[in-house]
């Protein structure tokens, strides 16, 4: 046989391993090493791939680390999970968890033997369901505003103690407004659901029965919500719609670029939007009903620490998230990027930078803790498509295309057809 | 040895021949059935079915169908849709026409002007240029730069809902370049001889064009209409980019695939998006055999020249 062409049986040997080389990678088990999956935007990444790195030279098992910002994440991992193909250790948000430990998606953490001794009880438990637990809190947070204190006394403000009532503030914003060239006194907050939670508990509701399965807040108080913040925009005290449209990311926010004084988000976010700011951030409660009532927020551990159901390594999983609680390297890592540490052995640690970002955050979380309401029930199956859903209807709002009684309505209707499926 | 074909091979024999040649297409064929074939079947069962991604799917029969035609959200994606398809597509083949007109009276260095017109196509469609499109039409963008240099103050182009699409609008036009390559390989089939004896009797340029040009054109301009309508219909990434996911502002960039893509991977309602990908596949089906029995009215095929 001529050496150079190829025989009938090779050809056919070669279309075999052809065929077998295409379909062995879809059906092999994976045994690579254990995944690690977080969101969050590139602070909180560096952060934690820091803390990994604390847990390699310890000597912990090999790992690879996947990260996203916050919306790309789901996207990611509903696809993963689906395809059985989910990340072994997984950041996962309370926004999310009720859809995916109500699918059974997560492992119950009870027999891994994760060292939750040192951890606030309320945060340990936050992912508990039925008596599982399905994520272990990685911090408690509470929501907050960061006040430029500086800029506002230029402007000839000053700042209450215990923060606005709703009322004040929208006076405060009025004020403010026009006293630098182009500023505004607030961002728009009309699209934010996480702040509408809390003004809805002022009003004296959670947003959600104790099951999940209904929304409990009137459609009046909704109602109420969109029409104060359509009242700041018609005052000028807020931007126009279109301008909230493109200041979404943190370093295009108002108070990033200098057009608003002030910004909301979860106490530990303050730490994202100070190294925009010259001055240093206040962190204050965010406005109340009646001056210094603080029972509508509350403290929770919103973000946990999850194993996949599907994880070929459960026990490493499981002794790296008792290794990112505990370890000192590891807190000290991770600071206060995921939120409030979530132990007094952290916290302590972690203020040791006196006047930081960060220190401020834990000092405000102990300073409310007394004051603030209970905390509500894990947010239900759909909380997701409620969330953005809220934020459509204030943004059709904000374009005139609907008004605050139809988007109230709009919003009940939507969560009737989304919660207790 | 010579390849006979005759009726008395048995059918054996036949098989045994073939076998090599199914074993050469083996590979696409695993693909073909395991990625396109497959996916498509399940997914048309998933469309009756209340399938929710990590669930069970049950069969909800035509439940998913009827219940688009009462989602105000699936209504604005097909306003959305076919407001693009209808304006970009006949905007992009007259641009794409009219440069391969242009191109093709024999320019110096015309290989280095059609690589430079086709470039926006190979990138149109990518994360970056969608990127670059939002520096460009943001209220601190290029263009309100420009503007404000005339004098004109420009707007908020990407963030206000009356503007938002014409921007995704602009950037299809923009991707003029690949049907104008395939205009221009037409052009360059039409006979001179046909153009010369035109003139000779006495057409102009512009009788020439809509005369002779055109209609000999006219299987090219089908053929990139045909894929023009149906690229348009499946538009995604752009809106994707620019609106971050949401299709805003105001819902007013809500392209029907980036809507099936919040209902699949957002709300995990699979079996409401498989539904809605099914109706999409048959929108384009309509749209695609309407314009082959339309065709039938203006497409001139030179070999049937002779019955005309």
């Amino acid at each position: 046989m001529n050496p150079t062409t190829f025989s009938r049986r090779t050809l056919l040997g070669l279309g075999a391993a052809t065929a077998t080389a295409l379909v062995l990678p879809g059906c092999s088990a994976k045994s690579g090493p254990m995944r690690v999956a977080w969101y969050g935007p590139d602070p909180v990444t560096k952060a934690i791939n820091n803390a990994l790195q604390a847990w390699k030279s310890n000597g912990g098992a090999e790992f690879a680390p996947e990260s996203a910002p916050f919306a790309d994440y789901w996207d990611k991992l509903a696809t993963q999970t689906s395809g059985n193909n989910a990340p072994d250790v997984l950041r996962m948000s309370m926004s999310y968890f009720s859809d995916y430990a109500g699918r059974g998606t997560l492992k119950d953490l009870g027999s891994l033997g994760i060292n939750i001794s040192g951890l606030d009880p309320e945060v340990a438990g936050s992912g508990t369901v039925d008596g599982k637990n399905y994520g272990i809190g990685q911090s408690s947070i509470s929501y907050a505003m960061y006040v430029d204190e500086a800029a506002v006394k230029a402007a000839g403000g000053s700042i209450p103690q215990q923060g606005w009532t709703w009322d004040a503030f929208a006076e405060f914003a009025k004020d403010y407004t026009g006293s630098v060239q182009g500023s505004f006194g607030s961002s728009d907050q009309a699209a934010n659901f996480q702040l509408f939670e809390v003004f809805a508990r002022q009003h004296g509701t959670d947003l959600f029965a104790e099951d999940g399965s209904k929304l409990t807040v009137g459609r009046d108080t909704i109602q109420e919500w969109f029409q104060y913040w359509a009242d700041l925009r018609t005052a000028k005290a807020a931007p126009p719609q279109n301008v909230t449209g493109e200041a979404t990311a943190i370093e295009k926010s108002l108070i990033a670029t200098g057009k608003a004084p002030l910004q909301f988000g979860w106490v530990q976010q303050v730490t994202f939007y100070q190294p925009l700011v010259k001055s240093p951030l206040t962190v204050l409660p965010v406005p109340q009903g009646e001056a210094g009532d603080l029972k509508g927020q509350f403290i929770k551990g919103l973000d946990l620490w999850c194993i996949s159901a599907a994880s070929k390594h459960p026990e490493d999983a499981a002794k790296l998230i008792g290794f990112l609680l505990n370890d000192e390297a590891a807190i000290k890592a991770i600071g206060i990027l995921l939120g409030v540490p979530p132990s007094k052995k952290a916290r302590d640690l972690v203020s040791a930078e006196a006047d930081s970002a960060g220190a401020r955050a834990i000092a405000y979380v102990e300073e409310i803790a007394g004051k603030v309401g209970p905390s509500p029930q894990p947010w239900p199956k759909g909380y997701g498509e409620l969330l953005t859903g809220f934020g459509r209807i204030a943004e059709n709002i904000g374009f005139g295309k609907a008004t605050p009684a139809s988007g109230a309505g709009e919003f009940v209707e939507l969560a009737g057809k989304t919660l207790g499926k | 040895m010579t390849v006979r074909r005759s009726a008395a091979d048995s059918f054996g024999t036949r098989l045994r021949r073939s076998v090599p040649g199914y074993l050469f297409l083996l590979p696409w064929l695993i693909g073909l059935l395991g990625l396109t074939v497959g996916p498509m079947v399940l997914s048309l069962y998933y469309s009756f079915t209340d399938f929710a991604l990590f669930n069970t799917p049950s069969w909800t029969g035509l439940q998913n169908y009827l219940a688009l035609f009462h989602d105000p959200r699936y209504l604005q994606s097909l306003r959305v849709t076919f407001l693009y398809v209808a304006i970009s597509v006949p905007l992009e083949m007259a641009f794409a026409l009219a440069v391969a007109v242009l191109l093709n009276r024999g320019l110096r260095g015309l290989a280095v002007y059609r690589a430079l017109y086709y470039v926006p196509s190979l990138l149109g469609g990518s994360v970056a240029i969608a990127l670059l499109w939002q520096q460009i039409f943001g209220s601190d963008g290029l263009l309100n730069q420009v503007l404000g240099l005339l004098g004109v103050e420009g707007r908020g182009w990407i963030s206000e809902p009356e503007t938002a699409l014409w921007t995704l609008i602009v950037l299809r036009v923009w991707q003029f370049g690949a049907p104008m390559v395939i205009f221009l390989a037409g052009l360059r089939q039409i006979p001179d001889d046909v153009l010369e004896a035109a003139a000779i009797d006495g057409a102009n340029r512009w009788q020439r064009f809509w005369r002779v040009t055109l209609p000999l054109l006219s299987p090219v301009v089908f053929f990139n209409l045909v894929l023009q309508i149906i690229g348009a219909f499946q538009a995604f990434t752009p809106a994707y980019i620019i609106s971050g996911g949401k299709g805003g502002p105001s819902d007013s960039t809500l392209f029907y695939t980036l809507y099936l893509y919040q209902q699949a991977f957002g709300n995990f309602q699979m079996g409401y998006a498989a539904a809605m990908a099914w109706v999409l596949l048959l929108i384009i089906a309509v749209f695609t055999g309407l314009n082959f029995v339309l065709g039938r009215t203006w497409v001139f095929y030179g070999d049937e020249g002779v019955r005309r």
